[in-house]
């Protein structure tokens, strides 16, 4: 059949899954540079709720309004909680966003042949999902939650080759090596261009590990292991879940991707749909990027429990 | 442990290294074999986040106080030199498509949707197409008679039952979401066609007696990848014709009626 060889394809796989994503990191890196360039703290402090149910509707609101392709979301949060959006809202936000936009509801809507207990199914979960965790991290200081690296005002930065380095914004050439942010508070489209492009460089990395563990489970793992168990209801929740982690496949298309599992009950093609946006080997390698060990920790579990349990609940109740 | 400090000189070639790859990206998206890694529907999506990660990248390697480290420099290089690579080695590959160009305007527009052989009308029609046909279950539609363009696929299993495999791959948005779309299918006089060879099939659904409720998804032992085989209909050959393999065999639009994307 037509197909490269298997290490041809692992790195057609790397590139694709690499440049599928690009566009969609470099916006996000835009955005993220416009909110740091243009978006005040006082702002923010000014209209945001305080409370932490309206900071978890409010991150859904902001999921449905502004879409976000989950490679592209990562560095949007990271400037938001930079800004001091509290980590309610940011996190939900960001689990949410790549699915709960009209593109992907579309999507979802006619690869299952206008199935609304799947939309809805999908919706649902990945909403109540992503409030949970936002709910989770709502008495965390963003200190607890963005990885040292990720400028911080008043915090030192650990470098990447162990130098410790002063974080304070400061001018550009003061000699001081550190390689970070000399540049908060400044505006014009050099300032967001330069911002954009260091926002990419970082998060680019991490895609790139994420591409690399995805391509190499899609190229090599035999996944035929799985039909063994599509007629159990917990066994292809499981099964599909894991999937979803492994392949990687952009909340665009995975909905497509599910409906040709046909074998499957659909209470798994719905956690495959539901899991794959908010938790997958290119994200996981993005949130260690951005986050704390025990941020990634807890969205790699808190997803994946909830995800698991809802799915077998609606499996339970309508199917 | 060997400190590297961060400076200028990394940080200006990490930046325009970044700019490679937007010049990268940008050339992927006028390149004849987009289609080996992205559906080409998103060339302008590449060819437009190229020009601005290019732009970016310019910007920074010219702003003055970024200081960077190695190890994001070495890694950005490797990833540009993978891509070069990977580029040359598709460029050189024979028989790709000429439908080229971020902008083109797709061929299916330019053929017609019918043929006719020994007397039957024939609708064009891709695998994807049909399989999506056959689970709606429109029975006007599933009455016509279709050609699709296939790849066999033969094993002593399926032999022995009398039949044969179509199969292609359809691609949504990348190769990561790559999926094998197929039918079974009947031989026509007996005469099964060799396994892996093109063939352009003329014939009409079939309903399998005793077919299972739902199509059942398989995953192809081989290849890892994840396959679709529709199971309640074979598709009864009329005529097997053997063609050359398609410039660009993977399947990247289904369309919901007439004129299909074939």
């Amino acid at each position: 059949m037509h197909e490269p060889a298997q290490l041809d394809l692992f790195f057609s796989l790397v590139l694709a899954l690499f440049w599928e994503a690009a566009p969609f990191l470099l916006l996000g890196s835009l955005v993220g540079a416009v909110v740091e360039c243009y978006l005040s703290r006082e702002f923010l402090a000014r209209h945001l709720p305080q409370g932490r149910v309206g900071a978890v509707f409010l991150g859904l609101g902001a999921g449905m309004i502004l879409p976000t392709c989950e490679c592209g979301v990562v560095p949007v949060v990271r400037r938001l909680l930079d800004k001091g959006v509290p980590p309610t809202t940011a996190l939900t936000y960001m689990l949410a966003a790549p699915v709960i936009n009209p593109v992907v509801l579309i999507s979802t809507y006619v690869a299952f042949q206008g199935q609304l207990s799947m939309l809805l199914g999908r919706v649902v979960l990945v909403a109540i999902t992503a409030g949970a965790v936002g709910f989770y991290f709502s008495r965390r200081s963003i200190a607890d939650i963005v990885r040292p690296t990720a400028p911080l005002p008043g915090q030192a930065q650990i470098q990447p080759l162990g130098v410790m380095l002063p974080a304070e914004p400061h001018p550009a050439g003061c000699e001081c090596g550190c390689g970070h942010d000399h540049t908060t508070g400044q505006k014009g489209i050099k300032q967001v261009l330069v911002r954009t492009a260091e926002e990419f460089m970082h998060m680019s990395l991490y895609l790139l590990a994420g591409a690399l563990a995805a391509a190499a489970s899609k190229a090599f793992l035999p996944v035929s292991v799985l039909t063994a168990v599509q007629d159990n209801l917990l066994l292809s929740v499981v099964a599909l879940m894991a999937l979803a982690v492994l392949l990687s496949v952009c909340s665009e298309a995975d909905a497509f991707v599910a409906a040709s599992f046909l074998g499957f009950p659909p209470a798994a093609q719905l956690s495959f749909i539901a899991l794959g946006p908010m938790l997958d080997l290119k994200l996981l390698a993005m949130f260690g990027g951005a986050f704390r060990k025990r941020v990634v920790l807890v969205l790699a579990v808190l997803p994946t429990v909830l995800v698991f349990v809802l799915s077998i609940v609606w499996g339970w109740l309508w199917w | 442990m060997v400190v590297v400090r961060p400076n200028r000189l990394f940080a200006s070639l990490e930046a325009l290294i970044l700019a490679g790859l937007g010049l990268f990206m940008l050339t992927l998206s006028f390149s004849q074999d987009y289609w080996m890694l992205l559906n080409p529907k998103f060339r302008w999506l590449t060819g437009s986040a190229g020009g601005l990660l290019a732009l970016c990248g310019l910007v920074a390697a010219l702003a003055a106080g970024r200081r960077s480290g190695p190890l994001k420099t070495l890694v950005l290089a490797a990833l540009l030199m993978v891509c070069l690579a990977w580029d040359q080695g598709a460029f050189s590959q024979p028989g790709v498509g000429t439908d080229a160009g971020p902008f083109t305007h797709s061929q299916k527009e330019r053929i017609a949707s019918r043929v006719t052989r020994d007397g039957h009308e024939y609708i064009k029609i891709n695998l994807a197409e049909l399989f999506v046909l056959a689970e709606k279950g429109d029975q006007a539609k599933l009455k016509q008679r279709y050609v699709l363009r296939a790849q066999v696929v033969e094993t002593p299993n399926l032999k022995g039952k009398g039949r044969f495999a179509l199969v292609r791959l359809s691609v949504y948005c990348c190769l990561a979401d790559a999926v094998w779309v197929g039918f079974l299918a009947t031989p026509v006089d007996g005469a099964f066609p060799p396994m892996g060879s093109w063939v352009a099939v003329y014939g009409a659904l079939e309903l399998r007696p005793n077919a299972p409720e739902k199509s059942e998804a398989q995953l192809d032992k081989r290849t890892n990848r994840v396959s679709a085989i529709n199971q309640r209909y074979l598709f009864k050959a009329d005529k097997v014709m053997p063609i050359q393999p398609l410039a660009v065999p993977y399947m990247f639009e289904i369309r919901p009626e007439e004129p299909y994307a074939y």
